[in-house]
């Protein structure tokens, strides 16, 4: 109910006069079923059954005394007189009777019956009888010749009392059922009525339950309302000393950079300093706008801007501004892109690159030491329901994985990370003063984006995290295949990697092109065996066996890469360097230089034996 | 055997005292003109052979109360004098608590006493200031104060209303 006049003014309106109106329904039941009950029980204290019965009983009394006045007169003999009243006293007891029916309650009631005929016929017998007090004075005083005028008189009145008493006792009856047609009208009525009433307090019940449930949470609404404003305040202190804090650092940076660069002479600590003020307010910079970007989204106001660019380069560049820092903790970064993905995508790439800091920052915060890997790839989620951008053609969906192999976020981090906006009964994103200002709005972003944004971390074994975004892809998108430098078939090489995400990760770059990449895991160079390229990573090994290794290879003519220290900096046998961060766009010319000459080769191998064919 | 042995040792001068009470009592005042009421039944004072009659005018030494009221029986508003039966019995030394009323067409009703003494009804012998006739429901009829309260309009007391009273018989109920 509450929802279906939800927003609807004039609805609650009419709602609120229905109630009006039933409650007064109410009461002008509750009055009307009094008020008859009232009715009803003064009518019955009127209409009793005593005025009835009382009009029955002075009829018949009259009756009776009428034929005690006549026996008495018949019973009269000489011995009798003189009467001394007797008979006056006889007469009044009957003409007390007629009295009686003719005042008072009773007479009232019986003057109703049948049109007045009881009326009528009672006033005849009261004037006969009335005519008979002469002729009673005249036996008073002992004069008996009256007498039997008397009597005949008196039983000719007979068949008029007893008409009169027929008529009283049919009128009464008449009475009766009418009273009790009446009351029982009445008695129905307020049956009627109390059914009603019933069915209105019931039905008023049934409103005050939902009133006071409604009541109830409007109560609940508003306290959480409360607490929630509460809350937005405290975020709001909280968040301004968040930024506080975050903008400090590069300030202070900034000003005490600036106070020693005034202090400076030489022109290389000038040129340092200078950097690192750069580098500060970079940081300041980009701080502030995602501050300013964290704010848009709160506010709903923050549109996306989707732009053709060049895949690789963008997400290269995110990769090179930690350079760095990354080169400062000594981690070693690689980048993968998948060739399946095309070239140039269409994507709000300012807000993905925010993205990719973010989980780079988390990151490497978090590394101390190790390798942090970076892959951009197509995602296995089915791409949402979005009208396409200007000049593209489909909608598809990539996934970033960032994977490092650090010390694994803490709990209290991962479990306000875990926000799935989605899902119901679910805040719209985590604070940024428990997960960071980068993550807060790296969250923010990707499911503004329509993106969903997953991760795994294990103590002392790193985190790694999947975000999938939805991209369009432009009309005059190139073909996704043919594209990078291809080596011949069965080109391979060996990786010589003890850690073995960063080896996996340098396969799949060699795989795209077109070199099978054999990982030795435990480190050991396998200088016995035939490759066409060997990768030197990561091995303990080295110091030992390092430079009969190196000789082995030199021998066989097989190139070397690597970013292994000593071997880099070995000046017997001269290995191509790696840099890190290890990208496809390194290993290209390098790869492209060594294998070309081969390729040529083989080509013209296989152009011939197609002549000779 | 103790009451013979204590009737045998009473005092000569004791029984001729009671004698004289007896004879006394029973030489209560007689009724001079018409009788319009006989008391019987539990009283101690009688003025005929165990029972009292009473005229009117012997009536009327008994304490007098007036009762104005409308009826059912009625026109109109009427003031009722007459006395009460609290009196009547405390002038006949009875101890009785109920009242057997007879009237002349020999209807008859029960009357407690104490709607006498309680309820404020009189046994009216003047209706306006005049004595009763038979035609005007008298001589004697018992009247309640039915406009002073409302709890006496009902069938109980209508009932008890009775009218041209003849008889009166004393009765001690002990429950």
């Amino acid at each position: 109910m509450e929802r279906l006049f939800k927003g609807n003014t004039w609805l609650s309106k009419f709602k609120l006069w229905v109630l009006y109106g039933f409650i007064a329904f109410i009461i002008a039941i509750t009055i009307a079923v009094f008020g008859i009950i009232t009715y009803t029980s003064d009518s019955s204290k009127n209409n009793s059954r005593r005025v009835f019965e009382s009009s029955l009983w002075n009829t018949l009394q009259l009756q009776i005394q009428s034929y005690r006045f006549l026996n008495y007169l018949i019973a009269l003999e000489d011995s009798d007189y003189p009467l001394n009243g007797n008979a006056f006293f006889e007469y009044d007891l009957l003409m007390s009777r007629v009295d009686l029916l003719r005042q008072g309650d009773v007479g009232s009631l019986i003057r109703t019956f049948e049109g007045g005929r009881t009326t009528r016929l009672l006033n005849i017998i009261n004037g006969e009888l009335e005519l008979l007090s002469f002729n009673l004075s005249k036996i008073e005083n002992g004069d008996t010749s009256y007498l039997p005028d008397l009597i005949e008189r008196i039983q000719r009145i007979e068949d008029q009392i007893n008409e009169f008493v027929t008529l009283v006792n049919k009128g009464s009856n008449e009475f009766i059922s009418n009273q009790h047609r009446t009351l029982q009208k009445n008695l129905d009525d307020i049956q009627l009525l109390s059914m009603a009433l019933l069915a209105c307090l019931l039905c008023l019940c049934f409103f005050t339950v939902k009133g006071l449930t409604e009541l109830k949470n409007v109560i609940r609404r508003n306290k959480d309302l409360k607490l929630g404003i509460q809350t937005i305040n405290e975020d709001k202190a909280n968040l301004l000393s968040f930024v506080n804090q975050e903008i400090r650092s590069p300030i202070n940076a900034i000003l005490g950079t600036a106070k020693t660069l005034n202090c400076t002479t030489s022109k290389n600590d000038i040129k340092v300093l200078s950097k690192h003020i750069d580098e500060s307010g970079h940081q300041l910079l980009q701080t502030i706008e995602m501050l300013s970007d964290l704010a848009l989204i709160d506010a709903k106001q923050l549109t996306l801007n989707p732009t053709i660019e060049y895949l690789q380069n963008s997400v290269e560049d995110c990769l090179a501004i930690f350079e760095p820092q990354m080169a400062r903790k000594n981690l070693q970064s690689i980048l993968y892109i998948d060739p399946l993905l095309p070239k140039d995508i269409s994507l709000d790439f300012i807000r993905t690159k925010e993205i990719i800091v973010a989980l780079l920052q988390n990151a490497i915060t978090h590394t101390p030491s190790g390798s942090i890997s970076l892959q951009i790839r197509p995602s296995a989620l089915s791409a949402p329901q979005m009208p396409l951008a200007t000049d593209t053609k489909e909608i598809r969906v990539l996934q970033i994985a960032l994977r490092d192999t650090g010390l694994g976020m803490p709990n209290e981090l991962q479990q306000n990370l875990r926000v799935n906006p989605y899902l119901p009964m679910q805040k719209e994103g985590p604070l940024p003063s428990k997960v960071g200002l980068s993550l807060a709005l790296c969250h923010k972003l990707v499911y503004l984006m329509q993106g969903e944004m997953h991760f795994s971390c294990a103590p002392q074994k790193g985190c790694e995290f999947w975000v999938d975004i939805p991209f369009y892809v432009p009309n005059d998108c190139p073909s996704t295949k043919q594209l990078n430098f291809q080596c011949p078939d069965q080109t391979q090489a060996l990786i010589i990697e003890t850690d073995i995400h960063l080896a996996k990760i340098i396969s799949l770059q060699l795989a795209a092109f077109n070199i099978d990449a054999v990982i030795s895991k435990d480190g050991s160079l396998q200088e016995y065996k035939n490759y066409d390229m060997v990768i030197l990573g990561n091995t303990p090994r080295f110091e030992r066996d390092g430079n009969d290794a190196l000789q082995q290879w030199k021998t066989k003519s097989c190139p070397i890469l690597g970013y292994h220290p000593q071997a880099v900096n070995n000046s017997e046998y001269p290995i191509i360097p790696l840099q890190f961060p290890l990208t496809q766009t390194q290993l290209e010319p390098i790869i492209a230089s060594l294998f070309s000459y081969q390729t040529t080769a083989s080509q013209e191998t296989s152009s011939k034996a197609h002549k000779n064919d | 055997m103790r009451l013979c042995s204590s009737y045998t040792n009473l005092n000569p001068l004791v029984l001729l005292f009671l004698g004289v009470i007896s004879i006394a009592s029973y030489a209560a005042d007689k009724p001079k003109g018409r009788v319009i009421l006989t008391v019987s039944g539990a009283i101690n004072t009688s003025n005929s052979e165990q029972e009292s009659a009473f005229d009117l005018a012997m009536l009327e030494t008994l304490p007098q109360h007036f009762i104005t009221t409308h009826n059912p029986w009625t026109k109109g508003i009427h003031t009722y004098q007459g006395f009460s039966a609290a009196d009547l019995l405390k002038q006949l030394s009875s101890t009785a608590t109920f009242l057997q009323v007879t009237a002349l067409n020999e209807y008859m009703t029960e009357i407690p006493l104490s709607d006498f003494t309680e309820n404020g009804a009189i046994l009216a012998t003047h209706l306006d200031g005049k004595p009763m006739s038979v035609r005007n429901l008298g001589p004697i009829m018992v009247i309640y104060p039915f406009d002073e309260r409302e709890e006496l309009k009902s069938e109980i007391f209508y009932g008890r209303s009775i009218w041209q009273i003849d008889r009166i018989k004393a009765i001690v109920v002990t429950e």
